[in-house]
């Protein structure tokens, strides 16, 4: 995981085991959380991200709350965060914390454009971007 | 010597000594002495008032001798020897510078003579004697003296009173001529004829210009006794007659004046018990002037009413017995039944030792009077009465100061003490006043102003430092025309005042109690109330559960706020004041739509006690209040409401959008083929589990808008719970297995009853996902078994627990028990078990604590009652 991974937080098991699949299949390396307690576990044990896609109603710990204490350690503060989010208020919430907001449902290309994109912005600063992150 | 008419007979003495009355009293004042001795020359009689220098007076000389009487004129004594013999002297007598004719004649039969002096000073030059001396003696006398023949011829005439009539033109006339009549019935000539026929006579006669003369006449006799003419004296009466008639004039003055004015005098004669009255005392009892009145028991019985005679009859007798003067008011009753009311004064009469001879008095009609103070004291009563019937206090003080007239009420009012208002000085009033007042100097200078002007009316209003208001009138009191002083009227309007400002509080109470944040607005309205209600304020709300919530308590800055403890009574709705800690106390229920909610409670200040009126402000106070708090609740729960329901809005949505993502994400890809054939499967798994969930959110939307529309509609069968439970667990298997929680089935192996499968299976299920969801991966239990006719569901968790206050609203429409931020699914699941359960008959009943896990236990008849 040297090259960096994607984060994708949500409670709906088919939603996150289908984007993983995605991911995976675009090249991506990725690993699921079903909240925000188990996503900070997960950055734990792994490190951190380089880029995460979060939904934000979830139990336990919500998107808003997980991305509060994910930014809270000052290396996290230029990890990009996107929202994903049926929510009415997701988008503000996104503003708020400081995330891009993609509205559920979502499209395909629009989540691979944004991945890119995150991704591609990571690559162009050396000193968060030590590798390609495509598998 | 000077030979008389005749000697002067012994019965001629007789008829003079009989006859004082006529010359003996002309005598009497004649300027000359007569005496007339006995045989043994003892004085008889003796008259005239000359020569008082010569003798002693007339009572020391009867019955002396002659010659004592004469010590100092011998020759006087002689002469009235030597008349006595027979003898008829005459002489003169010088007695100092005066000098006297002294004639003594004999008196025939009787014997003895008579002696007479007369003072001839003045005449002393004409030295004649006899007739004429005679005449100068009438002449002297204050009458007229006259002699007539059988004819009626005038023979002598002399006096004071003939001067008008010289006897040089009337001797020798008839009396005929002199009245110019020969009428018989002519008084005058009447009686002279009267005389002739020897019958002497008295009588009075009016002359011209209403001059009276009382008249003499005798007959004239010879010696021999054969009546030869009449001797008449005319001694005038005009002085008498017109003494008379101003007596008889005064007598009816006083009689009209008696009777203009009602009074009437009266004599009780005691010696003989008869009772007389004057004409006025007649009509004063309504009887003819003259009437009988009789005895005293008469008067008594005819003209007194029988309850007041013991009285009469007792008051008379005293004042016989004590001799006083007296004075008493009695009624009487006139015959035509008029009752008068009389005053009565007088006096006893006693004789010289004292014995009562007769009570003499007045009598006095009052009943007009008595009428008129009868009325006059109706009025006074009636004004007095008015005065103090009058719920306004009044003064009223004349133009020095002193109080002329007040009212109970005023005292009462003004709190002045008896005492100062009989000194009647408007000041000492007023200083009393003062320390009552809020402004005793602004009243004073009002008070003062008006007393400098008279003829003010003015209005005022007068503040107490107790807070009474009282309503100042204040005019002039005129007397015709003139204004003698001023009428104060004090009327207490602090009950109106106090209604009006409550009345304006309330207005308050209500516009601050409009607003919807409505706990400030409750104690903006406590502090407005404090200067009505007391020292302190408080409200308490009571909860569902627990003790009462102290909301707000509010004082005066001076005093603490005491917080009274809240007796029964409040805490069950009824409003009451009571005692705490000595103070009086106050409290009423916050009610809202039957149920009580809190209470509003304020303490009084330390010396004032709570009354029915404070009772009543209070109450409606709790019961805006209540109003305001219930409306604001009701519009925070609908507002809630709306909330719940956008959020619910929002969370459908969320939860829609979620499935939907999932399934374009597949659909997409599968079409792109970015996915590699190994996948496929589980794609189209994720797929077909992500239609199923949104079928069952779309029918999960149906059933609520299907339960909260009406009836439930149950397809009743025999269903077997246990078997209901298996077929769910199966059915969620893939959940709970994500879950992470195990779960257990226990209980009876076969419960049956009489149910509606499919919505047995929406209880079971939702009670399932709902463990699932919340059970946070640890074991779950499902149990069954039967209560008698109940079948009775346990589903446990051991989850995160719902806290206690939120367990009511997990069973509503739209309610979650967490942020609906944190779980997925729309909340209506245990809405729905519920309504279903309520359509069994049944009951849900949740037993949880944060931390501890939920068990939800459902209680079912296992056989349907037809209601």
């Amino acid at each position: 995981m040297n090259e960096g991974w994607i984060l994708v937080v949500d409670d709906d098991p088919d939603l996150r085991d289908l984007i993983v699949l995605l991911l995976t299949g675009e090249g991506y390396r990725s690993i699921s959380a079903a909240d925000g307690q188990a996503a900070l576990e997960t950055i734990a044990a792994h490190g951190c991200p380089r880029l995460i896609l979060l939904d934000l109603r979830m139990p336990r710990m919500d998107g808003e709350a997980f991305s509060q204490a994910f930014r809270s350690c000052a290396e996290h503060d230029r990890v990009p965060i996107i929202i994903l989010s049926g929510d009415c208020i997701g988008r503000a919430t996104a503003a708020r914390i400081g995330a891009s907001f993609l509205a559920k449902p979502v499209d395909l290309h629009a989540l691979l454009t944004a991945v890119d994109g995150s991704h591609a912005s990571l690559l162009s600063e050396p000193q968060r971007a030590p590798a390609a992150a495509r598998e | 010597m000077v030979q008389s008419e005749g000697a002067v007979s012994g019965g001629a003495r007789e008829r003079i000594q009989n006859e004082k009355s006529g010359l003996g009293a002309i005598l009497a004042h004649a300027p000359a002495l007569i005496v007339a001795v006995d045989g043994s020359l003892r004085v008889e009689q003796a008259g005239g008032r000359a020569l008082r220098s010569l003798t002693p007076g007339p009572m020391e000389m009867r019955g002396r001798l002659a010659s004592d009487v004469f010590r100092r004129r011998p020759e006087l004594a002689r002469m009235l020897e030597a008349a006595a013999a027979g003898e008829d002297l005459t002489s003169m007598i010088r007695v100092d510078e005066r000098r006297f004719v002294a004639r003594a004649l004999p008196l025939e039969g009787a014997g003895g003579a008579v002696l007479v002096c007369l003072d001839a000073t003045e005449n002393y030059e004409m030295q004649r004697y006899g007739e004429p001396e005679l005449r100068l003696l009438l002449k002297q006398v204050p009458a007229s003296v006259w002699a007539t023949d059988k004819d009626l011829r005038i023979t002598h005439i002399a006096g004071q009173l003939a001067e008008r009539f010289p006897a040089a033109d009337v001797v020798g006339k008839t009396l005929y001529d002199l009245v110019e009549t020969r009428d018989p019935t002519h008084p005058l000539i009447a009686h002279h004829l009267e005389a002739l026929a020897g019958a002497p006579n008295h009588f009075r006669f009016e002359g011209k210009g209403r001059e009276f003369f009382d008249v003499h006449i005798e007959p004239r006799r010879s010696t021999s006794g054969e009546i030869v003419g009449c001797l008449a004296v005319a001694v005038s009466a005009t002085d008498t007659v017109r003494r008379e008639e101003e007596l008889t004039e005064s007598r009816a003055r006083l009689e009209e004046a008696q009777r203009v004015a009602h009074v009437g005098c009266w004599t009780w004669d005691l010696i003989h018990d008869r009772v007389d009255g004057s004409d006025e005392t007649y009509r004063i009892f309504g009887v003819e002037p003259g009437t009988n009145f009789g005895s005293f028991k008469e008067v008594l019985e005819r003209f007194f009413l029988p309850e007041d005679r013991p009285h009469v009859e007792n008051v008379f007798s005293n004042i016989i017995r004590t001799a006083g003067p007296y004075r008493t008011d009695y009624r009487i009753i006139r015959p035509d039944g008029e009752v008068r009311r009389l005053h009565a004064r007088g006096q006893l009469v006693s004789d010289a030792h004292g014995r009562p001879l007769r009570l003499v008095g007045c009598t006095i009609d009052v009943t007009e009077r008595w009428n008129a103070e009868q009325e006059r004291e109706r009025s006074l009563s009636l004004l007095r009465a008015t005065l103090e019937s009058t719920a306004d206090g009044l003064l009223v003080v004349d133009r020095k100061g002193t109080i002329t007239a007040f009212n109970q009420r005023f005292a009462e009012m003004w709190r002045i003490p008896p005492r100062v208002l009989e000194s009647y000085e408007d000041a000492a009033a007023l200083a009393i006043a003062d320390d009552q007042l809020q402004d005793p100097e602004g009243f004073r200078t009002r008070v003062r102003d008006l007393y400098d002007q008279p003829e003010i009316e003015s209005y005022d209003a007068v503040a107490f430092k107790d807070g009474r208001v009282f309503e100042r009138y204040s005019r002039p009191q005129r007397l015709g025309g003139e204004i003698v002083g001023r009428v104060w009227s004090f009327r207490d309007v602090t009950v109106r005042e106090q209604l009006l400002k409550r009345v304006l509080l309330l207005a308050d109470a209500s516009r601050l109690l409009a607003s919807l944040d409505v706990e400030p607005a409750m104690e903006a309205v406590a502090h407005l109330a404090i200067p009505f209600l007391g020292e302190s304020c408080a409200l308490d709300l009571f909860a569902a559960e627990g003790g009462p919530r102290r909301l707000f308590a509010v004082s005066t800055e001076r005093v603490p706020p005491v917080l009274p403890v809240l007796p029964r009574a409040a805490l069950a709705g009824h409003p009451l004041t009571f005692e705490d800690q000595g103070r009086s106390c106050i409290a009423a229920p916050l009610v809202a739509r039957e149920t009580l909610i809190g209470a509003l409670s304020f303490v009084a200040a330390v010396d004032r006690r709570y009354g029915p009126d404070d009772l009543e402000l209070c109450e409606e106070l709790a019961r805006r209040m209540s109003l305001a708090y219930d409306n604001a609740q009701l519009f925070r729960r609908a507002q809630e409401a709306l909330d719940a329901r956008d959020e619910f809005i929002c969370i459908a949505a969320h939860e829609l959008r979620g499935p939907a993502t999932s399934l374009r994400l597949a659909i997409q890809s599968l079409r792109e083929g970015r996915l590699s054939p190994a996948t496929s499967p589980k794609v189209l798994e994720v797929c077909d589990r992500q239609v199923k969930q949104m079928t069952n959110f779309v029918e999960e939307l149906l059933d609520v808008s299907r339960l909260r529309s009406g009836a439930v509609h149950l397809d009743l069968e025999q269903v077997d719970l246990a078997e209901v439970m298996r077929d769910m667990a199966s059915r969620m298997s893939a959940d709970l297995s994500r879950s992470g929680s195990s779960l257990s089935i226990a209980g009876d192996a076969r419960l049956v009853g009489t149910w509606d499968r499919f919505k047995l299976e929406q209880v079971v299920g939702n009670l399932l996902s709902n463990a699932i969801k919340f059970g946070a991966g640890k074991p779950i239990e499902i149990i069954d078994h039967a209560e008698g006719s109940r079948a009775i569901l346990t589903v446990r968790d051991h989850g995160m627990g719902i806290p206690v206050d939120r367990q009511a609203a997990i069973f509503q429409p739209f309610e979650r028990a967490v942020s609906s931020r944190h779980y997925g699914g729309l909340g209506l699941g245990l809405y729905i078990c519920r309504r279903i359960v309520d359509a069994f008959g049944g009951e849900i009943h949740l037993e949880s604590a944060p931390g501890q896990g939920s068990t939800f236990r459902v209680e079912l008849p296992t056989q349907r009652s037809e209601q």
